[in-house]
C-alpha cells in the first residue's frame, strides 16, 4: 500500500477534477476530506463544464454513479469550492486536460484528480517533455480509500486502461521525443510494379486488408482514398516512394500522438511487393485557405461568424500544434492547405507525413510561413528549429486575425518570399505610425485588435522574436475572454479605424479637441494646426486618391508601342453571332455618359472604408 | 457600381497572392474553322475550371490578347468571377510581335497595381499560342521576353498549333522552357493542365521547381 498522496499545496496550485474521479464509488468521502483542505488554502476544485455535461448525459448503472458525482459537485459549489471552467462546446473532449496543462504548466503547479491511468500518464509526461522553460510541477492523483492516492509515471503507464468512447481524458501519448540527429534523406525508391488505385486492396502492418473505395483527391505526391474500413489512405506516386520517408512513417505509426485533431499515420500499407503509402484517421472540413482566408468564402461557409470565432479557431488550431511541439515534434510545413476547418472548435491537421520527426526532416514549406533564414536552404538536409516553427505559427496567427493577409504584405512589395526576406512589417503600434500599409480593409482590422495582440505581433514581425504555439494560446485565450466580456470589438470586418472615447484618449496621453472641419470632438495625439477627425481626414485622403485615380492612364487601354502596330478601329469579331452582345467595348472608348460620375463613386467608396 | 471602383475594390480586398496570366492567342485567318472553334471551347472550359477551384479562383488573374490581322486586347485583368469569355474569330495576318508587346505592357501594368496596393503576387505567366509564322517584325519583342524569362521575372509557355507553327520562332521567346506542339487540336486538355498548374504555383516550396502537373494529354512527344 503506497503512502497517501500529499497534496503540494501552495498559492500557485490549481486542482482539476475529471469525470472518472467523480464517478468512483466512495468519491463522496474523498471529497469530504478534501473540501476543508481546499478551503484552508483558499483553493477551489476546477471542473470543466464538459465534465458536468458528461455526467448529466450518463444513463443506466453509470447514471446512478454520475448522479452521485453531480451531488459531490453541488456540495462543493455550496461551500464556494467549485470553479466551473469553459463552455459546453470548447475544443476536444479527448484532449481538454492535456491542452489546459500544456498551456498553464509554466504558470501554476497543477494537480489532476482522475481514475484514468492513461490520462494521468499523459499529463505527468508533460513534466519531462523537453520544455525550454521550467515547469512548475504536474501531479496526478486518484480517489481511493476515502482520500487520494498519487499516480506515479510508471504506475500510471501500467494501469493504462482501454477507455470507453466519449469519456473525457486523452488517448495514450508518448513522452517527449528525444532530440535526434538528422536522418539523411536518400532518393532511393521503394520498387513496385504499379501503385494501387481505386478499387485495389492494400494491407496494413497488422495484415488487415483495406480496399481503396473512393478517391478523395490527387496532389503532387500521390492520391488520397477513403477505404472500406473508414480510414483515409494516401498512396504515393511511384516516383515519390522514398524509402527514408516510408521509414519515417513506420516510426510515426509506432509512436502515436493520440489527438483526434491530428491525422497521424496509423500504419504504412503495402501491396505484395512493397510499401506504397500509409493509413490515417478520416478528417472533415474545408481547407483553411478555401474557407477562411478569402472574405467571400468566409462569409459563404461561416455566415454567422464574428471576431470571437476567428479567435476560437486560432485556439483550436494552435492547441494540437502546441502539444506536438511540446513533444519535440515540429510540423515544419504549416500552411492553410493542410489545416481543415469543420467549425471554429473542430479542426484537423492533415499531411502529417511531412512533419519533422525523430531526425527525419520536413522537406517542404511555403511562403509566407517559411522563416526568412530558410530561403535558399536545402530543406531536406537540415533540421528546423523551434524558432522556425514559431515563425510559421506566428504568421498563421496574424493571418487568422486579418483573414488571409500575410504579415509582410506591404505597398511596394513583391512575391510572398521576397516580402518575408525584406521583413518590413507595415502596421502601426503605439506611437509608431504605419508605413506602406496595404490598401483596403487591413488597417481597420489591425486597429481593432487589442493592444497586447498588436504588441506581440509587432515583436514577432518587427523585432524578429517569434512566439511559439503555447505562448500564443495564453494571449488568444485572453483575447477570447476580452471579447466575451465585451471589452474589445467583435466586428469581423470593421470598416473604420477604432475610435477612442474621451476617457481612453486622456488616459493614453492625447487631447480631446473639436474637428476643425465638422466640429465633432475626437482624440488628438500629435499637435496639428488644423486637427481633423478620422472621418474628415479620410474624406481628404479619398478625394486625393480619387483625383490621382482619375488622372492615371486607364489600364484597359494598353496598346502596343511598336510603331508598326496597326490599330484596330472595330472590336474583335465574334466567332458566332450569338456571342456578339458580350463583345467588349472597343478601346479606347469614346466615353459614353457614365451612370455615376467616377470621381464621386471613388470618393464614396474610399470614404466608406474610413467610416 | 462604377467599373473603376469595383476593379480597385476587388484588387485590395482579396488577400491572396496573385498569379497574373496573359494568354496571347493566334487568331489569324489560318486558324479559321475547327482550330478557332476548339480554341474557343478550350477557353470556356479554362474559365469554368478556374472558377470551380477555390484556390485558382482567387489567385489566378487572366488577360487575353489576340493577333489576327491586328494585335488587340480582348480582356484586361480583373476578378475571374466578373470576366465574360468572348468567342474569338479568325481572320488576317499574324502580328505576333505586337501582340506580345501588348501582353508585356499589360503584365507590367498589373504588377505595378499590385505593388502600389500592397498585394502579393507571383511572377507572371505568358502563354503564347500560334499556328504559323509572324507576319511583322517580332525579334526585338522576342529578345525582351527572353530576357524577362531568363531573369525569372516571367514564365513563358510557348505552344505551336498544327504543322505550320514555327517552333524555332517560339523558342526565341521562351529560352528556359522549350516550345511544345499541341497534339492535334487538344486545346481543352492544354487549358485543363494550365488551370491545374496555376494552382501549383502558390503551393510550392521556394528554390524547388514548381511541381507542375505532367503535360500529358495535349503535347506531341
Amino acid at each position: 500500500m503506497p503512502p497517501p498522496f500529499q497534496i503540494p499545496f501552495g498559492p500557485d496550485l490549481r486542482v482539476f477534477v475529471d469525470t472518472s474521479a467523480l464517478m468512483e464509488p466512495g468519491a463522496d468521502r474523498s471529497f469530504e476530506t478534501l473540501a476543508p483542505e481546499l478551503k484552508r488554502h483558499g483553493l477551489k476544485a476546477i471542473v470543466p463544464q464538459r465534465v458536468i455535461d458528461e455526467l448529466k448525459k450518463m444513463t443506466g448503472s453509470r447514471g446512478a454513479l454520475a448522479a452521485k458525482g453531480l451531488r459531490i459537485l453541488e456540495r462543493l459549489r455550496q461551500e464556494g469550492l467549485l470553479d466551473i471552467k469553459g463552455e459546453t462546446d470548447d475544443g476536444y473532449v479527448d484532449n481538454l486536460f492535456q491542452a489546459v496543462f500544456v498551456r498553464f504548466r509554466l504558470k501554476y503547479s497543477l494537480l489532476l484528480i482522475t481514475q484514468d491511468g492513461a490520462l494521468a500518464q499523459d499529463v505527468l509526461s508533460l513534466n519531462d517533455a523537453n520544455a525550454v522553460q521550467r515547469i512548475r510541477g504536474i501531479f496526478a492523483a486518484r480517489v481511493a480509500g476515502g482520500g487520494l492516492q498519487g499516480w506515479t509515471s510508471g504506475e500510471a503507464d501500467r494501469a493504462r486502461p482501454v477507455r470507453a468512447p466519449g469519456q473525457s481524458g486523452t488517448a495514450p501519448v508518448p513522452a517527449a521525443i528525444p532530440s535526434h540527429h538528422l536522418v539523411t534523406q536518400s532518393a532511393a525508391l521503394e520498387i513496385v510494379k504499379t501503385v494501387p488505385g481505386l478499387g485495389d486492396q492494400v494491407s496494413d502492418a497488422a495484415g488487415r486488408v483495406h480496399r481503396l473505395a473512393k478517391l478523395l483527391g490527387t496532389g503532387g505526391e500521390g492520391s488520397a482514398f477513403l477505404t472500406d474500413t473508414g480510414m483515409v489512405c494516401k498512396i504515393y506516386r511511384a516516383d515519390r516512394l522514398f524509402r527514408t520517408r516510408l521509414e519515417k512513417l513506420e516510426l510515426m505509426a509506432r509512436n502515436p500522438v493520440g489527438h483526434r485533431a491530428i491525422c497521424w499515420p496509423t500504419s504504412v500499407v503495402r501491396r505484395s511487393e512493397g510499401r506504397v503509402g500509409y493509413l490515417m484517421s478520416a478528417a472533415r472540413g474545408r481547407e483553411l485557405q478555401k474557407s477562411v482566408f478569402v472574405k467571400p468564402l468566409l462569409v459563404q461557409h461561416f455566415p454567422s461568424w464574428r471576431k470571437v470565432n476567428l479567435v476560437q479557431l486560432a485556439i483550436s488550431v494552435l492547441e494540437p500544434i502546441a502539444q506536438l511541439n511540446s513533444r519535440g515534434i515540429l510540423l515544419g510545413d504549416i500552411n492553410p492547405r493542410n489545416i481543415l476547418v469543420a467549425s471554429d472548435s473542430e479542426i484537423y491537421l492533415v499531411d502529417t507525413d511531412s512533419y519533422q520527426f525523430m531526425g527525419h526532416p520536413c522537406t517542404v514549406g511555403m511562403p509566407p510561413f517559411l522563416a526568412p533564414d530558410l530561403y535558399g536552404k536545402q530543406l531536406d538536409a537540415m533540421l528546423r528549429t523551434p524558432e522556425h516553427e514559431a515563425f510559421a505559427v506566428s504568421t498563421l496567427v496574424f493571418m487568422l486575425m486579418l483573414p488571409g493577409k500575410p504579415p509582410y504584405s506591404h505597398q511596394g512589395g513583391e512575391d510572398p518570399a521576397k516580402n518575408v526576406k525584406a521583413g518590413k512589417f507595415p502596421y502601426a503600434v503605439g506611437d509608431r505610425k504605419g508605413k506602406a500599409v496595404p490598401e483596403g480593409p487591413w488597417r481597420f482590422q489591425w486597429s481593432h485588435l487589442p493592444r497586447y495582440m498588436k504588441e506581440e505581433l509587432d515583436g514577432v514581425f518587427t523585432d524578429g522574436k517569434p512566439l511559439g504555439a503555447a505562448a500564443w494560446l495564453d494571449i488568444l485565450v485572453r483575447y477570447r475572454n476580452d471579447l466575451a466580456r465585451g471589452n474589445v470589438s467583435n466586428e469581423l470586418f470593421p470598416t473604420a479605424l477604432k475610435e477612442l472615447n474621451q476617457a481612453q484618449t486622456l488616459k493614453a496621453g492625447g487631447r480631446w479637441v473639436p474637428c476643425t472641419a465638422c466640429g465633432k470632438e475626437f482624440g488628438l495625439f500629435e499637435p496639428h494646426p488644423q486637427p481633423l477627425c478620422n472621418a474628415c481626414k479620410a474624406k481628404r485622403v479619398a478625394e486625393k486618391a480619387a483625383r490621382e485615380l482619375a488622372a492615371a492612364p486607364q489600364p484597359a487601354r494598353a496598346r502596343s508601342a511598336l510603331p508598326s502596330a496597326p490599330t484596330r478601329a472595330t472590336p474583335p469579331r465574334a466567332a458566332a453571332p450569338r456571342a456578339a452582345p458580350q463583345r467588349p467595348a472597343p478601346p479606347p472608348p469614346p466615353a459614353p455618359p457614365a451612370p455615376v460620375d467616377p470621381l464621386t463613386a471613388v470618393i464614396k467608396w474610399i470614404a466608406s472604408l474610413f467610416g | 457600381m462604377n467599373e473603376l471602383v469595383l476593379r480597385r475594390q476587388e484588387l485590395v480586398e482579396n488577400p491572396t497572392a496573385r498569379v497574373p496570366v496573359c494568354l496571347c492567342l493566334d487568331t489569324s485567318g489560318s486558324m479559321a474553322g475547327p482550330p478557332i472553334e476548339q480554341l474557343n471551347r478550350g477557353l470556356q472550359e479554362f474559365y469554368a475550371a478556374i472558377k470551380a477551384d477555390d484556390i485558382a479562383r482567387y489567385s489566378a488573374e487572366i488577360a487575353i490578347v489576340t493577333f489576327g490581322g491586328t494585335a488587340s486586347q480582348v480582356t484586361d485583368f480583373c476578378s475571374i468571377d466578373r470576366q465574360a469569355v468572348h468567342g474569338l474569330a479568325a481572320d488576317g495576318g499574324t502580328p505576333m510581335g505586337e501582340a506580345v508587346d501588348i501582353a508585356l505592357q499589360l503584365l507590367e501594368q498589373r504588377k505595378k497595381e499590385y505593388k502600389d496596393a500592397g498585394v502579393d503576387y507571383f511572377q507572371p505567366w505568358l502563354i503564347l499560342m500560334t499556328d504559323g509564322q509572324p507576319t511583322s517584325p517580332w525579334e526585338p519583342v522576342a529578345d525582351r521576353t527572353a530576357k524577362l524569362a531568363d531573369a525569372k521575372k516571367l514564365s513563358v509557355f510557348a505552344i505551336g498549333v498544327g504543322d505550320g507553327a514555327d517552333l524555332t520562332v517560339l523558342a526565341k521567346f521562351s529560352p528556359r522552357r522549350s516550345p511544345v506542339r499541341l497534339d492535334g487540336l487538344k486545346f481543352g486538355a492544354f487549358f485543363e493542365w494550365l488551370s491545374r498548374s496555376v494552382t501549383a504555383v502558390s503551393n510550392s516550396t521556394p528554390g524547388q521547381e514548381v511541381p507542375l502537373p505532367p503535360p500529358t494529354g495535349w503535347t506531341t512527344v
